[in-house]
């Protein structure tokens, strides 16, 4: 029973993510609240096995609502999870809140380069059709959505207790 | 947990992974597509509905004054628009008699299906809307879809059973031939039609290229399709002219337009057959 109710809370973010988050983007950007969660996952989850089902539960169902072919998100999201838990447990010390935040910063763009490169992957491969165009304006939109997670963050930060 | 097991569980999660996309490929999953959405888009339509009336409601008590203004404002153009709509209704009727005087069928109008919004593209690399009709209501690759009073939203990017992919004009990679609105009356009657190529840009805006130097571009200007791209049919709206690019060494003049269907919500559209 809790996990489902834990599951259908992932869904139900992913939902509010393709339908009522584009009432909240700010200048034409919008938080990424599926990878907020996951960050909050990834920070305060002790479950190691629970952490990376939900990656793959959210990048799944993230794929479905994007148009992008099918699969970049899930890999990203995994991707994130692996490599954010392994650095956490190597280097860095969980009991510090603020290394929550710099997971967001550095997690966020990270989110944009492995999208680009496995986009990049399923153009090489004929899959893709549509080409993501590294502008200027592009990593300004970036920017944008760092700080926009980053506020996110912090706001339901103190959230993470429940996830411990 | 060990380093090794994780790796194991992650190299095992990947594997799948890479075995659904694999299979993606070679099989259909449009029937567990389509599940998805009958399940979603009731809780998306709920947020949506209760996000929509949450800020709406802010949005009254902080321009009240505005509100007062612009609705003085509007008293007097719906009393102009009366006017001309009378005009109109006079025009027709006396357009359907020539017609059939002169035994001319009524000009063709579009197959128009009708279709709803149900959710949104939510990452920021795209623009995408998924309607709630597909392959089996006759919707085709690259069919334009317009909302209420001809206004453009984009082109059906892929078909699946009972829903389709829209991808939006103001994607990068959606291209529209298109051309500004001239009025045949009045003072504007001296002004030439210019056209240009159309896309998308970042942020929910229109980019709008290969405009001729000599012509007279100006900010407000209405800008519709050319129809000579052969995906968009002609006289569609797209959106006004806002910001204007005018380099001397430039060869083009080069304009940045503010779309008409934004803003969008779970709303009604039509696929043009």
């Amino acid at each position: 029973m809790k996990k489902f109710l834990f599951f259908t809370i992932l869904a139900l973010v992913v939902f509010f993510q393709a339908s009522l988050a584009q009432k909240i983007e700010v200048f034409s950007v919008l938080p990424n609240l599926p990878l907020i969660t996951l960050f909050l996952l990834i920070f305060f989850l002790k479950d190691y096995k629970k952490m990376m089902l939900s990656a793959v539960f959210l990048g799944l169902l993230f794929d479905f609502f994007s148009g992008l072919p099918f699969g970049i998100f899930t890999l990203t999201f995994v991707s994130l999870a692996f490599i954010a838990n392994m650095m956490l447990n190597a280097f860095i010390s969980r009991e510090n809140i603020f290394i929550f935040f710099a997971i967001v910063v550095f997690g966020t763009i990270a989110y944009y380069i492995l999208n680009i490169i496995f986009l990049s992957i399923f153009n090489f491969f004929g899959e893709g059709e549509l080409n993501i165009v590294l502008a200027p304006v592009f990593l300004k939109n970036m920017l944008i959505e760092v700080l926009y997670n980053l506020i996110l963050a912090f706001l339901i930060s103190p959230l993470g207790k429940f996830v411990r | 947990m060990e380093k090794n097991s994780k790796i194991k569980i992650f190299s095992i999660l990947a594997a799948i992974v890479l075995l659904l996309i694999f299979l993606s490929l070679f099989f259909q999953r449009e029937k567990f597509r389509d599940a998805i959405f009958d399940v979603a888009y009731i809780p998306q339509k709920t947020f949506f509905f209760i996000g929509d009336t949450f800020l709406n409601g802010f949005k009254i008590v902080f321009s009240l004054k505005d509100i007062i203004e612009e609705n003085a404002v509007l008293r007097s153009k719906n009393e102009d628009l009366t006017k001309k709509n009378i005009e109109l209704e006079n025009l027709k009727k006396e357009n359907k008699l020539l017609r059939n005087q002169l035994s001319l069928s009524e000009k063709s109008s579009f197959n128009l299906l009708d279709v709803k919004i149900v959710s949104f593209e939510p990452s920021n690399f795209s623009e995408f809307v998924v309607i709630n009709k597909g392959s089996k209501d006759g919707i085709k690759k690259d069919m334009p879809v317009i909302l209420p009073g001809n206004i453009l939203i984009g082109k059906v990017f892929k078909a699946y059973e009972n829903y389709s992919n829209v991808l939006l004009i103001t994607d990068k990679n959606n291209k529209v031939n298109v051309k500004s609105f001239v009025k045949k009356d009045g003072q504007e009657s001296e002004k030439t039609s210019y056209t240009g190529v159309l896309n998308g840009y970042f942020g929910k805006s229109l980019f709008m290229n290969l405009i001729e130097k000599k012509s007279d571009i100006k900010k407000g200007d209405l800008i519709i399709t050319s129809g000579l791209d052969g995906v968009y049919p002609d006289n569609l709206i797209i959106g006004t002219v806002d910001i204007i690019k005018d380099d001397d060494n430039a060869v083009f003049k080069q304009a940045y337009l503010n779309p008409a269907f934004l803003p969008l919500n779970f709303t009604l559209a039509f696929v043009i057959r």
